[in-house]
């Protein structure tokens, strides 16, 4: 196993191009994981922890500035950081593994990752998010419903990386619920994360581990920017939640595994979305 | 393998450049390279935290980080905190917050980052700040406690009187504990095994020699090399039962996935894995035994042909007329069924050993992870052949046990036979994987029973049914304890009739070891099911107990098989338990909250009985002590125990002191030695305080004799009137004449320089010491997702004299999380082929501190019938949980009709039971008795 060490953003581009074998590790949180276990140890390791510029996150330019996520921005930064404008990716991340995963672990690993169960997917689904991949040849900013291919597998081309994450800051309330065999350090058998758009009168959705990829679900969404009245004041529409929730389950396509059953997942799914959609609403009225 | 690479950083404050290979972790640098053996590594996927170092200001786990990764950077670990970590140090000692202290150094790391982040942290900040410690030993109880102490000395709940703190702490604390994996003597080889990924199959090819080939590689072992050189691998108390033999390594056939096939031997831990991936394996499958139930009339399929039957033993006691017909033609006639699930002792430290042969002096010397190092002892002298009187064994610090390690494993001994026959030092640590999926599980048990009851709710007799699955075959006397649920079954209650039929059965699965209460099953199924019998004859279950519970006068009491109960308190504890819980106005709140919100809660009370110190058992019904007085008058307690978190070091010391009248700093204990320490039972079975115990007692005794004759010489006055008092051997009648121990170790030593004041004690345990115990908790289950929520959790307990509370506290506080975790979350699973598929704690879910709750203790001291008045009562606090939590569950789910008769009660299963209930009918009222 070689082990590569790029000083810099444009030696790890030129490493990558050079050894498209290599894994890139971040925190290595998920790739440690399975060279320890032995499923499978890479030839070479492309360590992206000494780019300290992947560390730091920005605004981008332009009239709808979004947050640049840093690949290096740990979930304890951002949970620190830059909660305030990103609660959802916030609550998500607070549910990843223990302290002292998010101490190293990180957003752009659980992309890079593409599990079905990472807790960032479903929020940065339901807000929108754009992948910045890059290699030698050039910058691409890929949007997040495009970036999941299948079951750990994702978007990026043998020889880019990811650089960062576009992420709108929030517009309105987000909430993010998961479900587990235990309360922390655990992957999730289901998630779910809904962001409100008060402005647009939009909502935006993400379901995790119910699916070979994270995905949306477009009719629960379309759903509630017509029905929802948006204007009202007090609690949702019992009904309404309800309806949405099932959307939501029927957007999923789980299966059986040793953490949960695709019939569970699929029930629990509703009741979480409902449940979020009534958490979200209840916050925009104080 | 790729060439090494050049790292430098700091480590606790200094410099280090070295040349590492770029696979190493962070964690085996700090512990291979550097010495640094604080740092321990429980699971290698970032589930534990036991290698939690401090990495530029931030804790990370140590072996998910590679040590080229760590260039240029700061890293501390436990050891070089010393003062930094000072007040939390000291709370954990305070508060008991360590009980084996493999996850110690890890919590040390982690809580003072939180304490940093948090100068004042909620209890809630300090659960969720250590989600990623497990702790297997102590519930997490005094590790919040101690965190909480430490942010805010005001708040320690401070020392007790009958409380010291324990004197393992120190070293635990400063990183400088002894677990086997920090053994490695120069020269150490490493082990890995090859095991079978086959439940059941043929052997068809077994091919080494590529894996022989690999550089570094020093031997490769199949079963034709060891088996013919093997002795007798089962433990002493199977030896001579009529078994199919247990070799090292399976031969021709596979009986569960994870048996070892071949063991290679290397340079390092990498290498050997690497080499076992280059061995070539064909196994032609069977279709496997996995249903026990199926197992007992399958013909066809065998786990062992020669047996002709799956069953491996049965056990019936007759079913008599009179209970014949109670079961019959009672006025209440009510069935249950408890089921068990798979569940592994997980304990934080897997197992492991370093054997090492010499093959000049012929001598062989184990390290062991174990609660037992004189049977280790015998075991490894019978397997490699090496006389008993040449084999020595050492454990100074266990990483937790819980039973797994109390019999020498199949897998030490074979290591331990191949350092004999190579003439090598050899070392091998279990994985996590191995941990989980071939060291040993237990808890597999089902239960049917029939309870006849007259109009009153009084229990007229019982029968029960029960199979046990033993896996391959039986680890250690667990085949022998399944009777024993049978024995005890009626516990705490006065049920004139019983008779039981046990059986238990072979399957081609992970074999059946012992955990925490082998004989649990009998309160967990008892329990369990007067609560489902509650149900069908509409009576509260507290009722229902009330009415059948022995009281204070009806003790001694003979249970329907003869086995006499005494000296417990079950009524009593049932009281205090329903007080504390003001269980009336529980009742209320759970009406109220269901009429006015639609919420469940539940509540739940188990009485357990615990049949400790058993006396009947050979070799584990005795033990031995040697005291010794040294010169400077300071007393040496030499045993044979060999403790894995219980603080026996700390509590045999009460003993002594007390004894002798001195001071407890006086008194040292040295276990863990078989060259140091007489023979004796080791550490188990709940027997430590009650028989090694009274064998100090009775060392003292004999120890006091012959001082107080050397006194009575010195002091010119009858031996009668010398008695030992703080310190010194005083005259009674003049309290200004008296003469020292080390005076006296200075009189027996001037007969010759090796001379020391010294005397054996032995004891034999009576053939049952029952400690008693009453759970009970309050639980809110979400009725849409299932999962479940304990708000409230108490404990009365009666472990007789307690010799040291906060030892009982902690050892009570790690059985009920093991419970929690039986009952809601732990589960060993296989697939429809006998694959494992809970290979890690990531997926084998053990409680985290979100999952543990604040237990409220009281205490009832009610003294045994032996030397110091001591119960044992390490064991019940699991079954006790195991119980209380299910009962609470299900009275929970009783009130919209949805019922469940096995555990985990995961999300999914309540959920199921809610779906099969169908209609959200409130709770039934309470029907007239009726005949069923
Ligand atoms: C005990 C434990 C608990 C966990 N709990 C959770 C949880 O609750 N929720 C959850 O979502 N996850 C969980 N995880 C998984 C893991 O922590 C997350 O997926 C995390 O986000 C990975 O980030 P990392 O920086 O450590 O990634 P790494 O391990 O460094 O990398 C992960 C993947 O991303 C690739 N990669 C990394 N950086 C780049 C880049 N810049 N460009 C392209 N590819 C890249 C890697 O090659 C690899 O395939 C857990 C892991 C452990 C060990
Ligand atoms: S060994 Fe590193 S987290 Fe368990
Ligand atoms: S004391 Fe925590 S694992 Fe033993």
């Amino acid at each position: 196993m070689d082990f590569l060490r790029p000083a810099t953003w444009e030696d790890a581009l030129a490493m990558k191009a050079a050894r498209p074998d290599a894994t890139p590790i971040q925190g290595g949180t998920d790739v440690m994981v399975e060279i320890n276990l032995d499923k499978g140890r890479p030839t070479a390791l492309l360590d992206l922890n000494p780019v300290a510029e992947l560390s730091r996150w920005s605004w981008t330019a332009g009239p709808a500035p979004m947050l640049r996520v840093g690949a290096g921005v740990t979930y304890t930064r951002l949970i620190a950081e830059l909660g305030g404008w990103l609660p959802g990716l916030a609550q998500a991340s607070r549910t990843v593994g223990s302290p002292q995963i998010r101490n190293r672990g990180t957003l752009v690993g659980n992309l890079g990752a593409a599990s079905p169960a990472g807790d960032g997917h479903p929020p940065l689904l339901a807000s929108g998010a754009l992948v910045e991949a890059e290699s030698v040849r050039g910058t691409r900013l890929i949007p997040i419903g495009e970036f999941y291919m299948g079951v750990k597998r994702n978007a990026l081309e043998g020889d880019e990386l990811i650089r960062a994450v576009h992420v709108p800051p929030a517009a309105g309330p987000q909430c993010f619920a998961k479900v587990g065999t235990r309360n922390a350090m655990v992957i999730a058998v289901c998630s779910f994360a809904v962001a409100l758009d008060l402005r647009a009168r939009r909502a935006g959705t993400g379901i995790g581990s119910a699916a070979p990829t994270p995905r949306r679900a477009h009719a629960a969404e379309e759903f509630l920017a017509g029905e929802l009245d948006w204007d009202g004041a007090g609690p949702v529409d019992p009904a309404l939640a309800r309806r949405f929730g099932e959307l939501v389950a029927e957007a999923a396509a789980p299966i059986d595994d040793v953490r949960g059953r695709a019939d569970y997942r699929r029930h629990a799914l509703a009741v979480m979305a409902r449940r979020a959609l009534g958490w979200a609403w209840a916050e925009r009225e104080v | 393998m790729a060439e090494r690479m050049t790292v430098e950083m700091k480590v606790n404050g200094r410099p280090v450049r070295a040349e590492v290979s770029p696979r190493t972790s962070l964690a085996d640098f700090l512990r291979e390279e550097r010495r640094l053996t604080a740092t321990q590594l429980a699971c290698e996927e970032g589930v534990c935290g036991a290698c939690t170092v401090s990495m530029d200001g931030a804790t990370v786990l140590s072996c998910l980080v590679l040590a080229v990764q760590a260039e240029g950077a700061e890293v501390w670990t436990a050891e070089g905190l010393d003062g930094a970590a000072a007040p939390l140090a000291e709370a954990l000692h305070a508060e008991h917050g360590i009980q084996c202290g493999y996850c110690t150094p890890g919590i040390l790391m982690r809580g003072g980052e939180l304490l940093k982040e948090q100068p004042a942290p909620s209890e809630r900040d300090i659960r969720l700040g250590l989600c990623g410690n497990l702790c297997r030993c102590t519930g997490y109880a005094g590790i919040v406690e101690a965190v909480a102490a430490a942010a805010d000395p005001a708040a320690a709940p401070g020392e007790r009187g009958a409380a010291p703190a324990r004197r393992e702490d120190e070293r635990l604390l400063a990183g400088r504990g002894e677990f086997v994996n920090d053994v490695s003597p120069p020269g150490t080889l490493h082990v890995a095994f090859l095991r079978s990924t086959v439940a059941a199959g043929r052997i068809t090819r077994l091919e080494t020699g590529a894996a022989r080939a690999l550089e570094g590689v020093v031997a490769v072992f199949t079963a034709a090399d060891l088996n013919p050189r093997a002795g007798d691998m089962r433990p002493t108390p199977l030896l001579n039962a009529a078994e199919p033999p247990l070799l090292p390594l399976a031969a021709d056939r596979v009986r569960f996935a994870g048996e070892p096939l071949a063991l290679v031997v290397a340079g390092d831990r990498y290498l050997a894995a690497d080499a076992v991936d280059l061995i070539e394996v064909e196994i032609e499958p069977e279709p496997p035994v996995l249903d026990p139930g199926g197992a007992v009339e399958d013909t066809d399929r065998l786990v062992y042909a020669e047996t002709g039957s799956n069953l491996y033993q049965e056990l019936t006691s007759p079913i008599r007329p009179k209970l014949r017909r109670a079961l019959e033609d009672a006025p209440q006639v009510v069935r249950a069924t408890s089921r068990q699930q798979r569940q592994a002792n997980a304990p934080l430290e897997t197992r492991g050993v370093v054997a090492s042969y010499d093959p000049d002096t012929g001598e062989l010397v184990a390290s062991l992870s174990t609660q037992n190092p004189h049977e280790a002892k015998l075991a490894i002298s019978r397997v490699s052949g090496v006389p008993a009187e040449q084999v020595r064994v050492t454990a100074r610090d266990v990483g937790g046990s819980f039973g797994l390690k109390v019999w020498t494993g199949r897998d030490e001994l074979t290591v331990a036979l191949a350092a004999r026959v190579l003439g090598r030092t050899l070392k091998w640590i279990e994985t996590r994987q191995e941990n989980l999926t071939a060291s040993g599980h237990a808890r597999m048990d089902v239960g049917e029973a029939t309870f006849a009851l007259d109009e009153q709710g009084r229990i007229l007799g019982c029968h029960l049914d029960h199979l046990e699955d033993t896996g391959a075959y039986p680890l250690g006397v667990v085949g022998k304890a399944g009777p024993f649920v049978g024995m005890v079954f009626t516990g705490p209650y006065r049920i004139p009739l019983h008779a039981f039929r046990f059986r238990s059965v072979r399957t081609n699965t992970c074999p059946r070891g012992a955990y925490r209460g082998p004989w649990a099953f009998a309160t967990v199924a008892r329990e369990q099911m007067l609560d489902e019998v509650a149900r069908a004859v509409g009576m509260d279950p507290l009722e229902l107990r009330r009415r059948n519970v022995l009281g204070p006068d009806e003790l001694p009491y003979t249970m329907p098989t003869r086995l006499v109960l005494d000296h417990v308190t079950p009524a009593q504890t049932l009281e205090e338990v329903a007080a504390r819980l003001d269980y009336p106005e529980v009742r209320l709140r759970q009406r109220r909250l269901l009429a006015e919100e639609g919420r469940l809660i539940g509540v739940g009370i188990a009485i357990g009985l615990e049949p400790s110190s058993i006396g009947t058992m050979q070799p584990i019904d005795r033990d031995t002590a040697r005291l010794r007085v040294e010169l400077d008058g300071t007393i040496t307690a030499y045993l044979a125990t060999g403790a894995g978190g219980q603080g026996v070091e700390t509590t045999m010391a009460q003993v002594v002191a007390a004894e002798l009248d001195v001071d407890l700093d006086a008194v040292r204990v040295v276990q863990g030695d078989t060259d140091a320490t007489p023979y004796g039972r080791g550490t188990g079975a709940s027997g430590t305080a009650v028989i090694t115990g009274s064998a100090c007692r009775a060392a003292a005794a004999e120890l006091l004799t012959m001082a107080k004759e050397l006194a009575a010489e010195h002091l010119g006055v009858p031996a009668e009137r010398v008695e030992p008092r703080r310190g010194v051997l005083a005259d009674r009648q003049d309290p200004g004449a008296a003469v020292s121990w080390a005076e006296l170790a200075k009189t027996v030593s001037a007969h010759g320089p090796g001379e020391r004041l010294e005397a054996l004690g032995r004891y034999k345990a009576p053939p049952m010491t029952w400690s008693n115990a009453c759970h009970g908790c309050v639980v809110e289950v979400d009725r849409e997702l299932g999962t479940v929520r304990i708000e409230r959790y108490v404990v009365a307990e009666d472990c007789g004299r307690m010799i040291n509370a906060k030892v009982v506290e902690g050892q009570i506080a790690g059985g009920v999380l093991q419970g929690i975790g039986g009952a809601l979350l732990e589960e060993v699973r296989y697939d429809a082929q006998g694959r494992p598929l809970t290979r890690g704690l990531a997926e084998y879910a053990v409680p985290t501190t979100l999952e543990a709750p604040a237990i409220e203790f009281v205490h009832i001291e009610t003294p045994s019938p032996t030397p110091g008045g001591h119960k044992g009562m390490g064991q019940g606090g699991a079954a006790g949980a195991l119980a209380c939590v299910f009962n609470a569950v299900a009275d929970a789910l009783a009130q919209v009709g949805a019922r469940v008769d096995r555990t985990p009660l995961d999300p999914a299963r309540i959920l199921t039971a809610f779906a099969e209930a169908g209609s959200r009918s409130p709770r039934p009222a309470a029907r007239p008795p009726s005949p069923s």
